[in-house]
Formats: C-alpha cells, sequence, structure tokens
C-alpha cells in the first residue's frame, strides 16, 4: 500500500508540477471608482479560460493565473476590465461605471439580452431606483419613469386599482392592462372582489413585494413583445425577483415609517350659508304670483322659510329637523360642520424588510420577509401585507441546474363604502349638509332625515368590510445543457400561481347602510388557481470565426387557470357584537359559481448578430384559446425586427464622441386575447345580461344571457417601431422611438336595438390606432471630486384614435359623460356646451319666441322654467332649441405628453434624488362638483357656490341657486369639465451613508438613513382634490372621471438601511 | 446518477405535455348552452320564471316602474339623489335618462324571455311533458306577453312590435315603430290567447304569482278601459270578478299577502328581493329615502280613509314597507281597481241602469276605505262620477302600478292637474341609446 501510495504522489507530481511551474495565485481586491467601495459578487475570470471566480463580500478574490495572464473583471452596470498579470501576485482592480449601460442584462421573453443586442423597445426600472419609496402596488413603481407607459392611479384607496397604458389605449372593451409576467409566469391580475362599495377596486398585484423585485423590463413593441402572442398588445411587464449571489451572506434590513396626509381639501359652506343657500333655492324655485303670494303644492305659504321648511325641514310635522325660523333667519344656526376634517386623517405608513442574500458557485439562494403596513387618510381604511420570499438555484452539475422560486403573501385591505355611493364615506362628507351635527346630545350619530345620505363619520367607523388575499407564486425550473450538442439547453418550468381572496362584509343595524335590514352580511371566497407549464429549447452558436452570432429559441406552453367562488349573503342580525352569517335569521342568498380559460401556445424565436453591428430577430407565437370562437381557435403572431449599430463601424472606431450610435427598427403583431371567458357562445344564465339573479316562485329562472358569435377571436395590434440611441461621451445616453400601433378587430360590445331583448353583441369590428415619440435621456452631468449629479428623463407623445365602430355602429357613451366614436380619441368627453348665463327675462323671451316661430306654440329654448341666473346652453345644430342633439366632443382625458424627471445628486455619503413627474393636456370631468356646486337639493356645497349668480352679482359662470333644477343646470357639458395636467414632485428622497471608517468600528457593512417625501408639491389647474383620478376603476372607455373619489395623499417617511 | 436525471428531464417534459392537452375544452359552469336551454318541462319552467321575473327587477316594478308615473304624476316627491329620477319628477326628461333606457331594455329583454317560451315549448319532445302543460306554459307567456307591451305602449305610445325570439344579429333586428293602434291590437290578441287557454287558479296561495284566466280577463278590461272600448271593459271586468271578494281591511292587502282580493301579485321572498321599501323609507327606518308621498297626495284623503299615505309619519304604513327582507309582494291588479274599472266603463256608457250600477261599485270601495257613500248629487251625475271614479282610483291606486299617471294622461286631466303641462309630456323619450342603435326609430316629439 505504502508504495503504491507513494507511486501515485509521485505521478501526480509529475502531472503538476509543470503546471505550477507557470502560475502564479493572485489575491486582489475590487472598487468602485464611484466611492472606492468594495465590489461583491464581481466576476473575474482567466482570459482565454473557463477558469473564473467571484469576489467576496468585501470585494476580495483569489485565482490561479498564469503569470502572463490576463485577468477579466465583469459586473452589471460598470465597464469590463482587462487587465495583465505581468507576473504580479496582487491585482487591484477599479471598475468604473458604465454610464452606456450597454453591456447591461435585458430580461426578455423567455430569455435575456446584453441590452446592446436589443432590437425591440424595451424599458428598464431597477430596484434601485423605486427602493425607498412607499410604494403599495408594483405598478407605482413604472409612474414616470418609462417612457411611453402612462401610469394612472385611479384613487388613493390603499391597495385599489391602478391603470397602466403602455402606448396609449388598444382597445375599447377588452381591458388595455399589459400583461404581467413574473419569474416567467403570467400571472391573473385585477381585482378579486365580488362586494360592490362603490366604484374602487381591489388589486390583485398590491400583494407582490415591491421589495422583492430586481428589475421590471417593460416591454412596448410588438418585436419584443410578439413572443406573448395573444396576450401582448397591451404591452408586457416582466417582473424579475432577486436571486441569490454568490459571495459573503449579506443581510438587508430596511425599515422606513412616515405619515400621510391630504394636501388639499375643500372648503364647505357654514351651516348659516348653507341654509341661506336652501331658502334662496326654494325662493327661485317658487317666485311669488302676481299677487304677491307665495303658491306651491297648492298651497299658500306665509313665508318663503316655512315653504323651504316644508321642503328640507323633515316630512314630520311635528318634529321639524329644521323649521321655517331658521331659514327666515339663517344666521341662528349654529352648527357648522366640516365633515372632511371629520373623515380625513394623518395616518401611518410602515414598511419593514429582511432579506438575507448569498450561496456559492453551487448554491445560490435569496430569502426575505416583509411587512408594510398602510392606514388611508380616509378613516377606516388600511391595507397591510406580509410576504416571504424563497429563490434557490443548485449547479447540480456542469449541465444542470435546478431552481425553486417560492412566494407567499397575505394582504389585509380594510376597505371602505367609496365613490358613487350614498353611504360611501368620502361620498357622504362631500354630500352631508354642514348644518347638521356629528353627533347626537345622547352620543348616537346625527342624521339628516331629509338627506338619503349617511352621517361620514358612521360610514367610517360602523360597517365592517375586510379583504384577504393570500397568495402562492411558485415555479421550479431545470436547465439542462444538452451534452450532444454545444450551445442547446432544454428550459423546463412548473409554475402556479395560486390566488385566495376572502371578505367579510357586515353592516350594523346602527348604520344606514345595514338599518334597513336589521343588520346585513356578506361572506365570500374566492379561489383561482392559475397553472402553467413550459419546455423550451435555446440554442446559441457562434460561426464564421465568431462574426456571426446566432441565438435561437423554441417551445411550448400550457396555461389553465380556474376561478370559483362561494358567497353566502344574510339579514336580521340578533345585534351587532356577533358579526359572522351565523347569527343572521335570515340567508338571503348563497351561491357558487366558476369559470374558467385555457391557452396551449407554441413559441420560437431566432436572432442574428454579425459582427456585433447588423442584427436581426425573428419571433413567432401560435396561441389557441379556449376564449376564442369554434372558427378561429388558432391565432399566430409573428415579428421581425433589425438593428444597425452604426458605432461599431470601421469608419467609426477613430471618433471618441460617439459612445453609442444604433439604429433598429420592427414589426409585429400582437393579440389581446382578454375577451371574456365564453362571449362567443349563445348562453341562458341563472342572472340576466343586467346581473339580475333569476328566480321566481322560490324557484330557479333563467333568460338569455349573450347571442352566440362563433366567428369571435383576438383583437389584433400591427405595430411598428424605429427607434435610434445615441451615446456621447459616455456621459449622455438618448433614445427616440417612433411608433405606430394599428388596432383591428377591436372587440365591441356593439349595442344593438334592445328591442331584440338584447342591449349589446360581442363582435371584432372595430379599429383603433395609436401613434407616438418617446424621448428618454440620462446623463450624467457631472462627476468630479466625489460629487455626481446624474439626470434621468423621459418623455412621451401618444395620439390615440378610434378610427372606425363596427358598420352601421352609432357611437356610445359610457361613464358620465365619456363618449366612444369614430374618430375621436378613446376616453373623450361629450355633452351641452355652456353660452354664458341668462341675465335677463328679455333674453329668454327672444330664445323662447325663436323657437315658437319654429315648432309653434308652446316650444321653448331650454325649458319652461328657465329664469335669469339659468345657464344658457349653445344651440350646437341651430335649430333653436336645446334637444340632445345640441351635444358635442369637449375634450379628452388622455394627455398629449406625460414624463418625468429624476436628477439624482451624492456627494460624501449624501444622496438626494428628486423625482418630477407630469401629465399634460388631459381633461377630467369633475362630476363631483355636479353635486357640491348643484345648488339643487340638500346636499352639502363647496365655497365655490359663494360666487353663484343672484340678480346682484351677474358677473360670474356660476348659475343661480334654484330647486330641483329645472333648467337641468347640471347637465353633462363643459361646465364640469376642467384641464386635469399636472406636474408634481412626485419623489424627494435624502440620504446619508455612514463612511467605512465608522461602518468597520461597528462591524456593520453599511447603514444609511433617509428620508422621503412624496406628493411634495403639486402644479395644477384642477380644482378637485386630485387631478391623478378615474372613479371608473379599471375601465377602457370611461376615463378621467372624479366622482366623490378617494384622493392621492401626501407622504413624509423616514427609513433605515442596515447591512450585515 | 446520470440517467436519473435525465428520465426526470423527459419524464417532466412528458408531464406537462400531457397535461397541457385539454386546456382548450373549458365550459360555462353557470350558463346553459341556448340552443338547448329550454328543452323540457323543466327547464320551460324555469324559462317561464325568467320571463315574469324580469318584471320584478328594480328597473321594471320592482321599483321603477311602479313609483316613477306617480313621482311624475305628482303621488310622490323626489327627495333622494338621482339626477334621473329629478329630471322625471320634473318631466323635463332628457333622452340620456338612465331610469328610461333601463326600463327600455328590461321591457325588450322580457319580451325576448316571453318569445323563446312561445316559440320554442310547442316543439319540446319530452314525453312528460303533456300537450295540457305545454299549453298552459304557452298561455302564461302569452298573457306575460301582452303585459310587457301594455307596459311599453303606455310609456312610449307606438314601440316596435317583436314577437320572435332574438338568435343572431341582423339588419332585421332594427325594427320600426308600430303605431299605438296596432300595439294595443297585439295585446288584445295576445290576451284573448291567454284567456282561452289559462286555468282559473293554481294550487297554493303563492299561486296568485301565476297568470290566470281571471287575470288575463281583468287585464283585458282595463286595456279596453285605455281604448276607451267602455262595453268591452265592463264586461271583461265583469267576468274578471269572479271568486274575488274586496278584504274588509284595506291595509290587510299589504300586510298579508295573496288576499282574496289579489287578483295577480308578483311573489317576492327574502331571497328574491325588491328595492320598493327600500326607496320609500326614510333613512330613520333603514330606506335610501330617495322618494316620498307628495302633500298633494296626502292632502287628498279625507281624515278617516283607511287608505290614506301621509306625508307624516308616512312611512310607518306605506304598501311597501318590509324593509328588512324586501320582500313586499308587488299587486299587479286586484279587485279593488277591477271594480272601478267597471264602474268607470258604465259610467261612460251612460245610461241610468248603468250610472246606478257604478254608484254601488264605487260605493263598495268607499265603504271599504270608511267613507261615506257618494252623496246623491253626484250619484246622479255622470260628470261629477267621472271625477269621483278618478278621485278613487287615485286614492285606492297610489304607488300601486303607476296608474294616477296613465289615468291623468288618459282622462286628459293632466293639462289641468299638473303643473307646466306640455302634451309631449304624456310620453316618455325614446332612449338615445336605442334612436342610435337603430336608425329605424323615430324620437317621440318634444324631445
Amino acid at each position: 500500500m505504502n508504495k503504491f501510495f507513494l507511486g501515485s504522489w509521485l505521478l501526480l507530481l509529475l502531472l503538476v508540477v509543470p503546471a505550477m511551474a507557470q502560475d502564479v495565485a493572485v489575491t486582489g481586491s475590487v472598487t468602485s471608482s464611484d466611492d472606492g467601495s468594495p465590489l461583491p459578487g464581481v466576476s473575474v475570470q482567466v482570459k482565454g479560460t473557463t477558469r473564473g471566480t467571484s469576489t467576496d463580500a468585501t470585494g476580495k478574490y483569489q485565482i490561479t493565473v498564469p503569470a502572463d495572464g490576463r485577468l477579466v473583471f465583469s459586473f452589471i452596470g460598470y465597464v469590463i476590465q482587462d487587465v495583465a498579470v505581468n507576473n504580479r501576485t496582487t491585482v487591484n482592480a477599479i471598475l468604473q461605471a458604465d454610464a452606456t449601460n450597454l453591456n447591461e442584462v435585458i430580461v426578455t421573453g423567455y430569455g435575456t439580452q446584453l441590452k446592446r443586442e436589443v432590437t425591440g423597445s424595451i424599458s428598464t426600472v431597477n430596484a434601485k431606483q423605486i427602493s425607498d419609496l412607499p410604494i403599495t402596488s408594483v405598478e407605482q413603481a413604472l409612474q414616470g419613469r418609462a417612457a411611453g407607459v402612462q401610469v394612472t392611479q385611479s384613487s388613493g384607496t390603499p391597495g385599489g386599482g391602478i391603470a397602466v397604458r403602455i402606448r396609449g389605449a388598444s382597445s375599447i372593451s377588452a381591458g388595455n392592462e399589459p400583461l404581467y409576467v413574473v419569474d416567467g409566469i403570467p400571472i391573473n391580475t385585477g381585482s378579486y372582489s365580488g362586494i360592490g362599495v362603490g366604484n374602487s377596486q381591489q388589486n390583485a398585484l398590491s400583494n407582490l413585494n415591491p421589495s422583492d423585485i430586481e428589475s421590471f423590463e417593460i416591454l412596448k413593441d410588438a418585436a419584443a413583445a410578439a413572443i406573448y402572442g395573444s396576450r401582448a398588445a397591451n404591452g408586457v411587464v416582466l417582473i424579475t425577483t432577486k436571486a441569490g449571489k454568490a459571495g459573503a451572506t449579506q443581510i438587508d434590513l430596511n425599515a422606513t415609517y412616515g405619515q400621510q396626509n391630504t394636501w388639499k381639501r375643500f372648503t364647505p359652506l357654514t351651516g348659516p350659508q348653507f341654509d341661506g343657500l336652501l331658502n334662496e333655492m326654494v325662493t327661485n324655485r317658487y317666485p311669488k304670483n302676481a299677487a304677491g303670494n307665495i303658491v306651491a303644492f297648492g298651497t299658500s305659504w306665509p313665508t318663503y322659510g316655512d315653504l323651504t321648511a316644508a321642503i328640507f325641514g323633515d316630512g314630520d310635522d311635528a318634529n321639524k329637523f329644521r323649521d321655517a325660523s331658521q331659514f327666515n333667519d339663517p344666521s341662528t344656526v349654529t352648527t357648522s360642520t366640516n365633515w372632511y376634517d371629520q373623515i380625513f386623517r394623518q395616518a401611518p405608513i410602515s414598511q419593514i424588510d429582511l432579506s438575507v442574500r448569498g450561496g456559492n458557485e453551487r448554491t445560490k439562494f435569496y430569502v426575505s420577509a416583509g411587512r408594510f403596513d398602510q392606514q388611508g387618510i380616509i378613516l377606516g381604511s388600511g391595507f397591510n401585507r406580509l410576504s416571504t420570499r424563497v429563490n434557490v438555484d443548485q449547479t447540480v452539475n456542469k449541465s444542470l441546474t435546478v431552481g425553486a422560486k417560492l412566494s407567499l403573501s397575505r394582504s389585509v385591505s380594510n376597505r371602505i363604502q367609496n365613490d358613487n355611493n350614498i353611504y360611501g364615506v368620502l361620498s357622504t362628507a362631500v354630500l352631508l349638509a354642514p348644518d347638521v351635527a356629528v353627533r347626537n346630545a345622547d352620543g348616537s350619530f346625527a342624521r339628516d332625515p331629509v338627506s338619503s345620505v349617511e352621517n361620514p363619520l358612521a360610514a367610517a367607523t360602523l360597517p365592517q368590510l375586510t379583504g384577504v388575499e393570500l397568495r402562492t407564486l411558485g415555479s421550479a425550473y431545470l436547465d439542462w445543457k444538452i451534452p450532444f450538442v454545444p450551445g442547446l439547453s432544454l428550459r423546463s418550468t412548473a409554475s402556479l400561481d395560486l390566488l385566495n381572496f376572502r371578505e367579510d362584509q357586515f353592516n350594523p343595524s346602527t348604520a344606514l347602510i345595514g338599518r334597513g335590514a336589521n343588520g346585513s352580511g356578506i361572506a365570500r371566497s374566492a379561489q383561482d388557481l392559475n397553472w402553467l407549464a413550459e419546455n423550451y429549447l435555446t440554442y446559441r452558436k457562434t460561426a464564421l470565426s465568431g462574426n456571426l452570432s446566432i441565438n435561437a429559441l423554441a417551445g411550448a406552453s400550457w396555461q389553465q387557470s380556474t376561478f370559483e367562488s362561494v358567497l353566502a349573503q344574510a339579514t336580521n342580525f340578533p345585534g351587532n357584537s356577533i358579526t359572522r352569517l351565523s347569527a343572521a335569521s335570515v340567508k338571503s342568498d348563497a351561491s357558487s359559481s366558476g369559470t374558467s380559460w385555457g391557452f396551449q401556445s407554441y413559441f420560437a424565436r431566432l436572432g442574428f448578430d454579425y459582427k456585433n453591428r447588423y442584427q436581426l430577430q425573428l419571433s413567432v407565437r401560435d396561441d389557441a384559446s379556449s376564449r376564442f370562437g369554434a372558427n378561429n381557435r388558432y391565432g399566430l403572431f409573428p415579428s421581425v425586427s433589425a438593428g444597425w449599430r452604426i458605432v461599431e463601424e470601421p469608419f467609426m472606431k477613430n471618433q471618441r464622441v460617439l459612445t453609442n450610435l444604433n439604429i433598429r427598427g420592427g414589426y409585429g403583431l400582437t393579440g389581446n386575447a382578454n375577451i371574456g371567458n365564453f362571449s362567443s357562445l349563445g348562453l341562458y344564465g341563472v342572472s340576466d345580461q343586467f346581473g339580475n339573479n333569476v328566480r321566481y316562485l322560490q324557484s330557479p329562472g333563467t333568460a338569455p344571457t349573450q347571442i352566440a358569435n362563433p366567428d369571435l377571436k383576438w383583437e389584433k395590434t400591427a405595430q411598428s417601431n424605429i427607434g435610434i440611441d445615441f451615446g456621447f461621451l459616455s456621459r449622455f445616453n438618448f433614445t427616440a422611438e417612433y411608433y405606430y400601433k394599428y388596432t383591428t378587430d377591436l372587440l365591441l360590445n356593439r349595442p344593438i336595438p334592445s328591442s331584440s331583448g338584447f342591449t349589446n353583441f360581442v363582435q371584432n369590428s372595430a379599429s383603433m390606432e395609436n401613434k407616438g415619440f418617446e424621448f428618454s435621456l440620462s446623463s450624467q452631468n457631472f462627476n468630479k471630486g466625489g460629487f455626481r449629479w446624474t439626470t434621468d428623463a423621459n418623455i412621451a407623445f401618444n395620439r390615440n384614435k378610434v378610427l372606425s365602430l363596427a358598420d352601421g355602429v352609432p357611437p356610445f357613451a359610457a361613464g358620465f359623460a365619456s363618449w366612444v366614436a369614430a374618430g375621436e380619441a378613446i376616453g373623450s368627453f361629450r355633452g351641452y356646451v355652456t353660452d354664458g348665463i341668462f341675465q335677463s327675462t328679455d333674453q329668454i323671451a327672444a330664445a323662447n319666441a325663436a323657437a315658437v316661430a319654429k315648432f309653434g306654440t308652446g316650444a321653448v329654448y331650454q325649458s319652461a322654467l328657465t329664469s335669469p341666473g339659468d345657464i344658457r346652453f349653445k344651440d350646437i345644430n341651430g335649430d333653436g332649441r336645446i334637444t340632445s342633439d345640441d351635444q358635442q366632443i369637449l375634450g379628452s382625458a388622455q394627455p398629449k405628453f406625460f414624463g418625468g424627471v429624476t436628477n439624482s445628486f451624492s456627494y460624501a455619503g449624501i444622496d438626494l434624488s428628486v423625482f418630477y413627474q407630469f401629465v399634460s393636456g388631459g381633461y377630467i370631468y369633475n362630476n363631483t362638483k355636479a353635486f357640491s356646486e348643484g345648488m339643487n337639493s340638500i346636499f352639502g356645497q363647496t365655497d365655490g357656490v359663494l360666487n353663484r349668480w343672484t340678480p346682484t352679482n351677474t358677473n360670474t359662470n356660476v348659475p343661480r341657486a334654484v330647486y330641483a333644477d329645472p333648467n337641468n343646470n347640471r347637465r353633462t357639458s363643459n361646465r364640469f369639465l376642467e384641464d386635469g395636467s399636472y406636474g408634481r414632485i412626485k419623489n424627494v428622497v435624502l440620504g446619508y451613508t455612514l463612511p467605512k471608517s465608522v461602518l468597520q468600528r461597528l462591524k456593520v457593512r453599511s447603514i444609511r438613513a433617509y428620508v422621503q417625501g412624496q406628493n411634495l408639491l403639486t402644479f395644477t389647474k384642477y380644482s378637485g382634490l386630485d387631478p391623478e383620478v378615474n372613479t371608473f376603476s379599471g375601465s377602457s372607455t370611461a376615463l378621467g372621471t372624479d366622482f366623490l373619489t378617494f384622493p392621492q395623499a401626501r407622504t413624509v417617511t423616514f427609513g433605515l438601511n442596515l447591512g450585515f | 446518477m446520470k440517467l436519473t436525471y435525465k428520465k426526470s428531464i423527459v419524464g417532466l417534459a412528458i408531464l406537462t405535455t400531457l397535461s397541457g392537452c385539454n386546456v382548450l375544452d373549458q365550459t360555462p359552469q353557470a350558463s346553459l348552452d341556448s340552443a338547448t336551454a329550454i328543452n323540457d318541462a323543466t327547464t320551460a319552467q324555469a324559462a317561464l320564471y325568467g320571463a315574469y321575473n324580469a318584471l320584478q327587477t328594480a328597473n321594471a316594478y320592482g321599483t321603477r316602474l311602479t313609483l316613477l308615473p306617480d313621482l311624475e304624476g305628482g303621488n310622490l316627491t323626489h327627495t333622494g339623489t338621482f339626477p334621473s329620477f329629478a329630471q322625471i319628477a320634473n318631466r323635463s326628461i332628457l333622452t340620456d335618462n338612465a331610469e328610461v333606457t333601463n326600463a327600455w331594455n328590461i321591457l325588450y329583454d322580457g319580451v325576448n324571455r316571453v318569445n323563446n317560451v312561445i316559440a320554442k315549448v310547442p316543439t319540446i319532445t319530452d314525453p312528460t311533458f303533456s300537450a295540457d302543460n305545454k299549453n298552459f306554459v304557452v298561455a302564461e307567456a302569452t298573457f306575460l306577453r301582452a303585459f310587457y307591451y301594455f307596459t311599453l305602449v303606455r310609456l312610449w305610445g307606438g314601440v316596435p312590435i317583436i314577437t320572435q325570439p332574438t338568435t343572431v344579429v341582423s339588419s332585421a333586428l332594427q325594427v320600426a315603430k308600430s303605431p299605438a293602434a296596432d300595439v294595443y291590437a297585439q295585446i288584445n290578441a295576445d290576451l284573448d290567447k291567454a284567456i282561452a287557454s289559462l286555468p282559473a287558479t293554481y294550487a297554493g296561495a303563492a299561486g296568485k304569482g301565476r297568470a290566470t284566466k281571471p287575470a288575463a280577463l281583468a287585464m283585458k278590461a282595463k286595456v279596453a278601459l285605455y281604448q276607451q272600448k267602455w262595453a268591452d271593459a265592463a264586461s271583461f271586468a265583469q267576468q274578471a270578478s269572479t271568486g274575488y271578494s274586496l278584504v274588509p281591511k284595506f291595509t290587510d292587502l299589504f300586510e298579508a299577502k295573496n288576499t282574496a282580493e289579489s287578483i295577480w301579485e308578483l311573489q317576492q321572498d327574502p331571497t328574491n328581493q325588491n328595492s320598493l321599501a327600500f326607496f320609500l323609507l326614510s333613512t330613520a327606518r333603514g330606506g335610501r329615502n330617495e322618494v316620498r308621498p307628495s302633500t298633494s297626495l296626502a292632502t287628498s284623503y279625507s281624515a278617516t280613509d283607511a287608505r290614506a299615505i301621509l306625508t307624516t309619519s308616512f312611512d310607518s304604513k306605506i304598501k311597501y314597507y318590509r324593509i328588512s327582507t324586501q320582500d313586499d309582494n308587488i299587486i299587479m291588479i286586484r279587485l279593488g281597481e277591477v271594480l272601478l274599472t267597471r264602474a268607470e266603463a258604465l259610467n261612460e256608457l251612460g245610461g241610468d241602469a248603468n250610472l246606478a250600477t257604478a254608484v254601488t261599485l264605487v260605493n263598495q270601495i268607499r265603504t271599504r276605505a270608511g267613507l261615506t257613500p257618494v252623496s246623491a248629487t253626484t250619484a246622479a251625475s255622470q260628470s261629477l262620477m267621472r271625477d269621483e271614479i278618478f278621485l278613487q282610483r287615485r286614492l285606492e291606486l297610489a304607488l300601486e302600478g303607476g296608474n294616477y299617471f296613465y289615468d291623468l294622461v288618459r282622462t286628459g286631466r293632466a293639462a289641468t292637474r299638473l303643473a307646466n303641462w306640455n302634451p309631449n309630456q304624456a310620453l316618455w323619450p325614446i332612449p338615445n341609446r336605442e334612436i342610435n342603435a337603430n336608425p329605424a326609430l323615430k324620437q317621440n316629439d318634444g324631445y
């Protein structure tokens, strides 16, 4: 044995010694040129070999290199450095930040690309850009940061709906939200709530923890997105979560705490002002007759106060809530409640995230846990989220890698009634009169017996509505480098998106919403199981002595999503202490339902890159879906794109000005399959087309709900894109793009004569276009002496137009004032046009006389009861009277341009970033004003009405106060249309990072403290509470409408980042 | 080792491929294919119930069509938030009024439900579905179709007449208005068929929820009244009265369901609710206070009238009050109305004998309400009796089926009773969306 052992040793030495003779062991550290901080995870490669390592947590490395060899240091975001060893044993490297980012890795559908290889249009938002911001839901991260991506929070509701439009709206009825793909899984999005609380919606995306996200890639054009086929027409947002990194384990703890509040409130009338207004309304409505008497309702009234009290007092004469004397002398009114102050509050927001990230060459992991807690600035609203994530990658051997990503989250929303709702919290604060006290003498909530609206404080505090969303996002993958064919590898994944949404509502009998039913409750549970199985092959090869690189992809995908829900509803609770339905004596509803969809897809991509100069990429996807009609099961979505990297041409080699010059263009087809799961079938339902349950005599009934359309298919968008990328002096990068999107076969819920029994018929018929320019700039303005200043800016101009509706399909209305018509943008507003105010009875008489001359006795210009102080509407068709034909397009909710500018500064550990976001040129229909300045009824009014028309205040555009508004001054008109442009300092972050010297003493990797402000300043002419608004959350056609909607908050947070 | 993972790769790939095979076959879980939705006795019954149900919905008699005509006629005043209600209360209705649009839509949806039953039931081959039972189902549906059109013609005048189910979309759906007279002819034809086939009663109290022969006769009499075919009205009303009696205590009509007086009464239960009480009652009682009885209505009752609907503490005893369960039945026609129909027809026919019978009928109503019989002067005068019958119809039928407004229009009293009356206000506008969707339609005058 000994002999043998010795012999082996000798043999081994013989083999090894020749190698030892040439190699040296090199150590060194790698630091950043920015601040000299060590860079962990930098790849250190021996040039021309596969030998390599990476730097540890302190930026140090160790490697064996041929003494005359070269080391290549590479790290994402830094310029690659190639250093000769020259017999040294210590080689330190200082990496320069790469302002061009051309070697940045970009996630694309089913793979990654280097930024310089990209021929399509892809915008990236990184974790770094959003890490300090108070973000509830991930879409907020994109606002103002990616050119052409318009993000609108429909309201300030915590965890509420957010509209994202990538290069405009490309659909009328099938939804305009992009496809969200999280780590390769096209996930379910939207609202899972089945309990109506007004208009604001729940948002399933809000249970992803933004802190777990490494990057967002937004696939904007067809060349980038067509690989997602029939679901890519609205663009695709790829979300990549953080992965493990080889190197020392890093523990990061981030904690923030802050406060939110309104940045604007309305000023309501005081009690005396309000009662005076009520009296004036009635006086104007019932002028004294020729004999000087006040006659109304067939009775003569001694004073206007008596008549006003009969209308606005209370039906019960014995116990007037308001009496004649207070109307005759409003100064005696002592109650002046400012309801806004009752329901708005300063509300805390906090977040704490702990993550552990590390691994070695074989195993890499990222583990995190986070808690986010936000109370809304309106009493009663709130949202919190608990989330955990485990991402693990394991290299089994040199050809096989397996891994899994798993996140579990639980989010709880405390929801309140809102918007178009007489029990809504803000709604009632606007609509309840100021002469009502907050509470009665006995401590109970006071109500106005004349009004149908709830006491706002009761609305905020009494009803309970909690939504609990549990979500599991999991995927397991396997990557196999097929040994027989170099460059070929197989990836096989199985993924799951399991969402469970449970909600419990309890309306106690003490709240008006539950009073009639003597307490009412709903319990509902919904589950969506979405699974995905994908297998695809990728192939990379270089040919022509390295001049041509080829990459290819081909695969197949199966996905199915099954939704199920159960609902129970009950009324008549014994009291308000047991809130579960088991206590209720009348079970008023019990139902379960379900629906499902499936996709079977094949996809392929082929890319060529010749000498880094000429690039060509082709992609195709073939989608079949259960949603498509029997006659159109399969859809093919191809794309082609090409790029010319001029900067790589030999004739550019000798110049130093341009660091990048690249022209690229592409064309392709994408689809929108969001057409409803069974829209192609003719159906009879157990609830009718309007949503009523069909029952009679305690038996089930059925009703026809839709007409069959076997031709139904996806909407088809053809998009061309051309872009140019410039880089100057390694400091400025500029991208300009132009695109044209032409969408045909738009699904139209086409109105048909409802005398047929159906109001709509779903068909592919309309067409629409979006075209526009996008510009983005990133600039390193200054970088000397440790002071660094960078600017990132983007702006996009989109023009949207509906080109045609189906033959014979007339324009149709949506929302309150929105209008869909060929030749107009989606989100256009239509209505009457004001033409000043009638100042005298002579003017009215003249207008009426003209109407009589044309239409005969009895005809009037507007209304028989039009009086001085009423609005004169414009007779647009010139026929002498105001009819529904006198309406026209008033403007569009879509902005002319929008974007954002971020300026970041850093010096000596201090960092400051200021993010300004703007939207310009869109209108808002302020329907809140139609009530809060309506001056027609018992509703609370804002101070705008103080400028109302009276015989002594005639130079105004606010009409007179008149009970019941017989002239319809409140009709849909440009009176309520306002410029919705705004610019706001969206975020300011000021941070301080402790210097290394201190950290070393504390044995801590990093400490940074910061203060952040959101919505610090808003510049707008809009008179409502916030210009970023849409009460029709989730609507494709009714945009930019404000109706009693929860406004955005101003938020200040303090944060601490600790790294170990 | 190597072999194992290769196998597992292949295994995984095959597994995912196989599991994906059927993703394209998904079927609806809460709907039926329309082609087979009515194919046996059970599904026919369900489709028929669907046709009744449309009448109960909030946009039909479940709320709007019961309350809105009374709001328009002045029995109710508007105290709530809906601008669309305010327009109707002011009789200044815009063509995009949501209530008008929704009512049109649900009524024609009901017509289509009925047409499906009438067209498909006779072709069903289910052996357990007897010819007689098929006839009953078709007759009920035919009665409902008459009632849908009677509602349509009163609200809009001439309307498109559709008698076939809609299965495909084509330009043939753009049907022009038929004159009101043709609509009435269609109504009468359907009622005649229904009268010929319907049974006199159904088992159980809830049987009053379904169309019977007396219900069809009563409706036929009412239609005749609107057409001023007095002899028909008198005769059919008399036939319809058989087997029914006035309940002694007026309020029992609403506090008990399905009384001996009720001829056709839409049935509600806690799982099939309507919003009548919710819209009428004050917030203090859990309603939404959208409308409330007017001073004008309240002052029309004398102090002793058992039917009084007062503005003061109105909401403790109103015709719809079951706010916690929202299951007030909706009486569509009852003997009280049939007696007044007959009285009016006889009074219009004239002649001493007819007048005397009319007086007797009116006195039955007055007596039950706690009033004294009509005075001798009134009883002797056709004209005074005309006013008396009109008044009694208002007092008796307030908040029921919209009768008051229709009576104001039908008797020509609207011009004198309603302020700022314009004859165009007799009809609602055809909804703007319908005019847009159907170029063959012409808007009603004045809109």
